[in-house]
């Protein structure tokens, strides 16, 4: 227990130090999530009606920007064949690897996504649920981000080819996800949406760390 | 000449046949490319050893 | 008595003479009930009642739509046998599967669009099985491009093999699709259990067209992983003998 913990505090410590990377995906949501009420005629009906698609889709291509920063640097400076050699779970450590990448990217990236809501007339309740959906979801996403960053770790331009293998797998998610912020808006039932969105989120859980470490150890040969 | 008319569909299941049968060739030509490339490479290695 | 001929012809050499020898009737016969059954769709059977001409796209549509699905199956198979048994063999029935699946599933989109047109006054529309058909061409495109972008041969196997592994997932959802959710597009015409929803005089193009497309595809795949396998063994004395 002592090890993961270790690592977990490790992580967050190298992610202080490079906030810039972090900022990024923060930025980048920010940034999507605002453009579209900029750019539109902000009509409250029309902005009520698209936030649930945009949100998801600011979380999933601000992450999906933010992926490379998640092996690559350790990869580089060997750290992750450090975690091969040691004696612990390897897919453990993968697993406290990725969940301490979520805490500093997107905790503070659910925050934001109230005051973002709000810019949309959100209101009340469904600003609550707009949050529990991005937790959900991201933590959901940040496994498969995982997997596939992992698994084209030595290719030097791998953008278009992590979008090509990560979207298939990722689709139900912003679906679902999508799904459950219209309803809540609308005041319709949301317990179906989150029902799936949380049995995703377990899988990917329990699948996305042994996957991904199976795609570590084939790119580490 | 007058079965090749299919009524008013007449132009989309035409093209749907065309397009069927140029994809079907594209296939075997691509695996039949490979093969020429892949056979050019093993007699090269060969005439020089 | 089964797995001694697994083991036989997981050989390449003995895969490669197979193959070989079994391609030019399979490409011969393929080409032969596709065009029996296109004229047979075409020609032979009788106008729909409802749709008037426009069903005899079925007779392309059909086909390859589920030899989309087929190949995937195929190509994640022969991913987990490759992957388990460390197979050379498996590895180039897979990568060579990959091209034709997504060109297959490419035109099941394109006359499926065709179809759509006349039919319901639309060619596209993101319904469950629409999507996930789209979806199998994005896993196609990623073990194509995955495959290429890694250097090391072994490296590339592996990882792309660990994609269309994941990938088989879809295959049940998009088989499902038309039961699980309300969709535009109609249910099953042939199914396993009960008799089918088509009369005799339109069914057997049909059926013709599915077996001519799969013997195609057996003539195709013959090609490129013979070709695969000759890449990767090019050094090895049993090809030096060709």
């Amino acid at each position: 227990m002592n090890t993961y913990f270790q690592l977990f505090t490790r992580e967050i410590k190298v992610a202080f130090k490079r906030w810039t990377d972090v900022l990024t995906g923060i930025i980048l949501f920010f940034l999507i999530a605002l453009l579209f009420p900029l750019i539109s005629d902000s009509d409250k009906d029309f902005l009520l009606m698209i936030v649930g698609p945009i949100m998801m889709f600011a979380a999933f291509f601000a992450s999906l920007l933010s992926m490379q920063n998640m092996f690559k640097p350790d990869f580089q400076n060997g750290s992750i064949e450090q975690l091969l050699l040691s004696k612990r779970s390897f897919v453990g450590l993968v697993f406290t690897k990725i969940f301490s990448y979520w805490v500093f990217t997107s905790l503070p990236l659910i925050l934001v996504s109230g005051l973002i809501a709000s810019i949309y007339f959100v209101t009340g309740k469904a600003i609550l649920i707009i949050q529990l959906t991005l937790l959900l979801s991201s933590l959901t996403m940040v496994y498969i981000n995982a997997f596939t960053s992992a698994i084209t770790l030595g290719i030097r331009y791998p953008g278009a080819l992590m979008t090509l293998i990560i979207t298939p797998i990722t689709l139900p998610v912003l679906i679902f996800g999508s799904k459950a912020i219209e309803n809540s808006i609308l005041g319709l039932d949301i317990s179906g949406p989150l029902y799936f969105l949380t049995g995703m989120m377990m899988l990917s859980l329990f699948l996305g760390p042994w996957i991904t470490s199976t795609a570590l150890k084939i790119s580490m040969d | 000449m007058n079965i090749f008319n299919m009524g008013e569909y007449n132009f989309y299941v035409w093209s749907s046949v065309v397009i069927s049968f140029l994809v079907l060739f594209l296939t075997y030509f691509d695996a039949l490319k490979k093969h020429k490339h892949a056979m050019r490479l093993i007699n090269k290695t060969n005439v020089r050893e | 008595m089964n797995l001694k001929a697994i083991y036989k012809y997981g050989s390449p050499p003995n895969f490669y003479r197979f193959v070989t020898k079994i391609e030019p009737w399979c490409f011969f016969l393929g080409m032969l009930l596709i065009l029996i059954g296109s004229i047979g769709g075409l020609f032979v059977a009788p106008k729909d009642y409802q749709m008037g001409d426009a069903f005899r796209i079925i007779y392309f549509h059909v086909p390859s739509a589920y030899m989309s699905m087929s190949a995937y199956a195929a190509m994640g198979i022969a991913s987990i046998i490759g992957i388990v048994w460390r197979s050379n063999v498996a590895f180039s029935v897979a990568k060579s599967i990959a091209p034709f699946g997504a060109l297959i599933t490419a035109l099941a989109l394109i006359t499926g669009m065709l179809w759509g047109k006349p039919m319901w006054g639309t060619a596209w529309v993101w319904d469950a099985r629409l999507t996930s058909e789209f979806i199998l061409l994005l896993l196609y495109l990623g073990y194509i491009m995955l495959h290429a972008s890694i250097k090391e041969q072994k490296r590339a196997d592996r990882a792309a093999s660990l994609v269309a592994i994941l990938g088989i997932i879809n295959l049940p959802i998009i088989h499902y699709s038309v039961v699980w959710w309300n969709t535009l597009h109609q249910a099953s015409t042939i199914s396993k259990i009960d008799s089918p929803s088509i009369v005799g005089e339109m069914l057997w193009p049909l059926l013709v067209m599915i077996i001519g497309y799969m013997v195609f595809f057996i003539a195709v795949i013959c090609r490129g992983s013979s070709a695969e396998i000759l890449i990767r063994e090019k050094r090895s004395n049993w090809v030096k003998e060709i």
